[in-house]
């Protein structure tokens, strides 16, 4: 297993810059996710770690040695790609198995460990079969099982779950993350799905524009992002007048908010029922603001530790709160006028 | 990463022009220098000895040229060999592909017998027409019978002759090309063409003409740019019809070289001007062909009488594509004596393939025709593959250009490349490294190497396209290498493409005819050459005898073909027919 540096990577394409100064550390062992919305740069800077891609400037270090000439046959790593590129020619073990092959183990010890492999993905059963007959999600883990097979020092996965529907997506997220902890190989992940990444990761980078704008645990990533673009990307963030203090905004994402029927010294703003949508765990309630709110240019706004500075786009912004499915939480319809308050 | 590496990955990236491995870089050079001397150099070599030498004071040879009466004609009957050809070829494919699309039964087995001209080289088939419909043909002396004549009711010969060879050759291409395209109709256009009150010819007009267009376009080019370079058909029934390639060997036999040349150029000028016209306007009528939503299958209910007459037409049409084939095995077992004085032989001997097998003097010509069409489609593999590997997506500028040049043959007729090969190659040269090519063995396979690249190229690129996407990155970062990723991955994929390219050059080669006259030696006579040579010294037994041995080997490759690539030959399964119950 290894560690991977990005020290200051730049990739530009024909005249566009694809990637920006990136700097990034990954431990040992860590499986750390790329997000961003599309064109961002994730696989961008995937590629350039499985050595797909040439940096423009800077270098990659994979466990302190300088990595960034080296071609990918020769960097070990396992990459797992959107679209699987499963080998069509070769059935399950075949294509589990290659890696191997490519290392010269002989035929009757790589079937075994490609068989062990397989095992570990749950998919023994199907060494045999060719891979137009298996579904979305077993070609999924056919690939991971391809990807590690070889014992790699990195894993590498881009988007691998974009061509799932959404179940299969959760169910698969745990599997991947159970795969990559009993394997405990240093991973890399990119997806442009907030949830993905907050689930499945011990670390995350927000990427925009070809940078890094932040990077934490995706518990410092939620509750505490740097700027709006993270604040956005990473949820649902509402912006609430404080009615109890002048020019400014409360930042608040809609499950840390409550719906009361009566008015309480806690109330922010009364607020009338819009839109609701159930969820099963949960109702998301959308609400209109029906107070006059004060007309400040600009509100500073205190966000657990982080301070943002957003100018007011709108006093009428929608609101959208997130109820648990609780007995004893009151339930409301369309046009209910209500208040809204923070849960302490 | 040092400054160095840092320069070398900007200006690399930039250009895409320095590929990451010498090896390749090596490999891009060697086809460019292949290329440049034995495609590029050779037109314009021509080009400069057609102005006799004299640079832009030459031109006056042109002008000499057109001002005489024998050239112009044989210009403008060149012209109207062409596009005659593709008007009856156009009527017999389309007709073809209507029927098998949308009325046939038994469209598997009668596909096969519509491809069986793409497996018959041109030379045979034009003796075999011979043999049918010359003056002392059977088919002509049957109808002399029948109808109590006097003379042959027809003379088989001359434009008419020429015409009909080359569309019983050439229509398969507008057959396989319509045929594709008629599947790509919407149904759900030609109702919205009936509900917004078009009749018949409105749906043909704008449902399904705008479809097929490309298709017709691209079969037209394909059809033009062969006929205007046929020779055997000119050469051994077209009497005093003249045309440029008639009149190219002519010249280049009384070696007036500059005559040839000038000949060369102007018939290399119709060529890429119809290339360039066509694809112009094929680019403009092309739409991006989504997935086709619903697969129109009209109905014919009210049609019988037009029916009835289609599947006449497609009986008589069957009948003239088999007959050749037909006649030709008929007459290689028959005696050479029996043919000559009998109107229907009947003195059946299995000695013309005796003395094609144990002769040294008539096997030599068909292992020739063997070893030569090998070599082109090994040679052409080993240019074609990686080039159209590396130019696919635009991941190598450098590539893209070699592989333009590569497809330059394309609108070269035959006899251009070979005369192109004798002006540069009759003296030594550094592309023959220093050696006169002319008269050696090797003459003749790199010419049908050159002819044989732009179909190569062509089928390498469609099987490139079929490497699914990453799979190659997938394989690098397993850690293989660039040749055990195209030996593991990218091949297995095209093998399929390939074969089917390669399989349709060989064939191609083994019947060629036009090259191998201009550029045959005592070393390398092919069988074209030996089948014509035998049947001017009236071994007629032993031409067939020939022709039917190529004739066996192709339909063995042409079963090869189908299995691997049977959908570029709008093969399928059959289905319940859209013919109404």
């Amino acid at each position: 297993m290894a560690t991977i540096e990005l020290h200051h990577l730049s990739f530009v394409y024909g005249n566009t810059p694809a990637l920006s100064d990136v700097t990034l550390t990954i431990a040992d062992g860590e499986l750390h996710t790329l997000l961003g919305p599309s064109g961002c740069g994730k696989t961008t800077t995937l590629r350039l770690v499985a050595g797909f891609l040439t940096p423009s400037s800077g270098d990659i270090r994979i466990d302190g040695k300088d990595a960034t000439a080296l071609p990918p046959e020769r960097r070990a790593m396992g990459v797992v790609f959107q679209n699987y590129a499963l080998f069509p020619s070769m059935n399950v073990l075949q294509n589990v198995a290659y890696g191997l092959r490519m290392q010269g183990i002989k035929k009757r010890q790589r079937e075994k460990i490609a068989q062990e492999t397989l095992e570990l993905v749950g998919l023994s059963h199907l060494a045999n079969r060719n891979i137009d007959e298996l579904s979305g999600g077993q070609q999924q883990r056919v690939a991971i099982a391809r990807a590690l097979a070889p014992s790699p020092s990195v894993l590498l996965l881009d988007e691998p779950m974009a061509n799932l529907d959404e179940e299969l997506r959760v169910s698969l997220r745990a599997e991947i993350r159970r795969i990559q902890q009993s394997v405990g190989v240093t991973t890399l992940f990119i997806t442009h799905d907030q949830q993905e990444a907050l689930s499945l990761s011990d670390t995350v980078s927000i990427m925009n524009e070809g940078r890094v704008v932040q990077t934490g645990t995706p518990h410092e990533i939620y509750e505490h992002p740097a700027n709006d673009f993270v604040a956005e990307f990473t949820g649902t963030m509402n912006c609430i007048p404080d009615s109890t203090a002048t020019d400014s905004l409360l930042h608040a994402r809609p499950e840390t908010l409550r719906l009361t029927s009566a008015a309480t010294p806690r109330s922010l703003c009364k607020v009338e029922v819009s839109a609701l949508r159930y969820r099963g765990f949960a109702t998301e309630y959308v609400v209109s603001r029906l107070a006059p709110t004060p007309d400040p240019t600009s509100a500073t706004a205190a966000l657990g530790s982080a301070t943002i500075t957003t100018p007011l786009e709108s006093e009428n912004s929608p609101i959208t709160v997130l109820a648990l499915s609780n007995p004893s939480y009151e339930q409301f319809s369309l046009g209910d006028q209500v208040f809204v308050e923070l849960i302490q | 990463m040092n400054i160095s590496t840092q320069m070398t990955a900007k200006i690399s990236q930039k250009l895409r022009l320095i590929p990451r491995k010498g090896a390749l870089g090596l490999f891009l050079i060697a086809v460019a220098f292949l290329a440049v001397g034995y495609i590029l150099y050779p037109i314009i070599r021509t080009a400069i000895l057609s102005l006799g030498d004299q640079g832009a004071a030459g031109l006056g040879g042109y002008l000499d040229f057109f001002g005489k009466s024998v050239n112009q004609t044989a210009v403008l009957n060149t012209l109207a060999v062409g596009i005659m050809s593709v008007v009856t070829c156009g009527i017999v494919g389309s007709i073809m592909a209507i029927y098998v699309r949308f009325f046939c039964r038994h469209r598997r087995i009668i596909q096969i017998l519509l491809m069986s001209p793409v497996m018959i080289p041109g030379v045979i088939i034009v003796v075999a027409f011979m043999q049918l419909y010359g003056e002392s043909g059977m088919a002509t002396r049957i109808i002399q019978t029948l109808f109590n004549l006097e003379g042959p009711p027809f003379t088989f010969g001359g434009f008419w002759g020429i015409v009909f060879v080359i569309t019983y050759t050439q229509y398969v291409y507008f057959y396989l090309n319509l045929y594709t395209a008629l599947q790509f109709i919407d149904k759900n256009v030609v109702e919205s063409v009936q509900s917004l009150g078009g009749g018949r010819w409105a749906i043909l007009r704008d449902a399904i003409w705008p479809v097929i267009r490309p298709a017709v376009i691209t079969s037209a080019l394909t059809t033009f740019v062969s006929a205007i370079g046929s020779y055997s058909a000119p050469a051994l029934i077209g009497g005093s019809y003249r045309v440029l390639t008639t009149q190219i060997v002519m010249a280049k036999t009384n070696f007036n070289m500059t005559l040839a040349s000038i000949e060369v150029i102007v018939l290399l000028l119709m060529g890429i001007i119809a290339t360039l016209g066509l694809t112009a306007l094929r680019r403009h009528y092309e739409k991006a062909t989504s997935t086709r939503a619903v697969y129109w299958s009209p109905q014919f209910s009210h049609g019988h009488f037009w029916r009835g007459l289609l599947a006449a037409l497609i009986a008589i049409q069957m009948t003239l594509v088999l007959l050749p084939v037909v006649v030709i095995f008929y007459l290689s077992c028959m005696s050479t004596s029996s043919i000559m004085m009998e109107p229907f032989p009947t003195d059946f001997t299995w000695e013309n393939y005796q003395s094609v097998f144990t002769n040294p003097r008539t096997f030599q010509p068909l292992e020739n025709s063997l070893i030569m069409s090998a070599w082109a489609v090994l040679a052409g593999l080993i240019l074609t593959v990686p080039i159209a590997l590396m130019a696919r997506r635009g991941k190598s500028r450098s590539a893209g250009v070699i592989g333009w040049m590569l497809m330059l043959p394309w609108c070269m007729p035959a006899s251009v490349i070979a005369i192109d090969l004798i002006n540069v190659f009759a003296q030594p040269n550094v592309f023959s490294f220093g050696r006169s090519l002319l008269g050696t063995f090797e003459i003749l396979p790199i010419a049908y190497t050159i002819m044989a690249l732009p179909l190569l190229l062509s089928s390498s690129q469609v099987a490139a396209s079929g490497v699914r996407a990453h799979t190659e990155d997938a394989s690098r970062s397993l850690g293989a290498g660039p040749l055990r990723t195209f030996v593991f991955v990218a091949l297995p994929a095209m093998i399929g493409g390939i074969l089917s390219g390669a399989i349709l050059v060989f064939v191609r080669t083994m019947g060629e005819y036009t090259m191998s006259a201009l550029l045959y030696g005592v070393y390398n006579r092919p069988i074209s050459v030996s089948i014509v040579t035998n049947m001017q010294e009236y071994h007629i037994g032993v031409a067939m005898a020939y022709g039917t041995l190529v004739i066996l080997l192709c339909c063995i490759l042409l079963f090869v073909l189908l299995k691997f690539d049977h959908q570029r030959f709008g093969l399928e399964e059959s289905t319940s027919s859209n013919v109404e119950p």
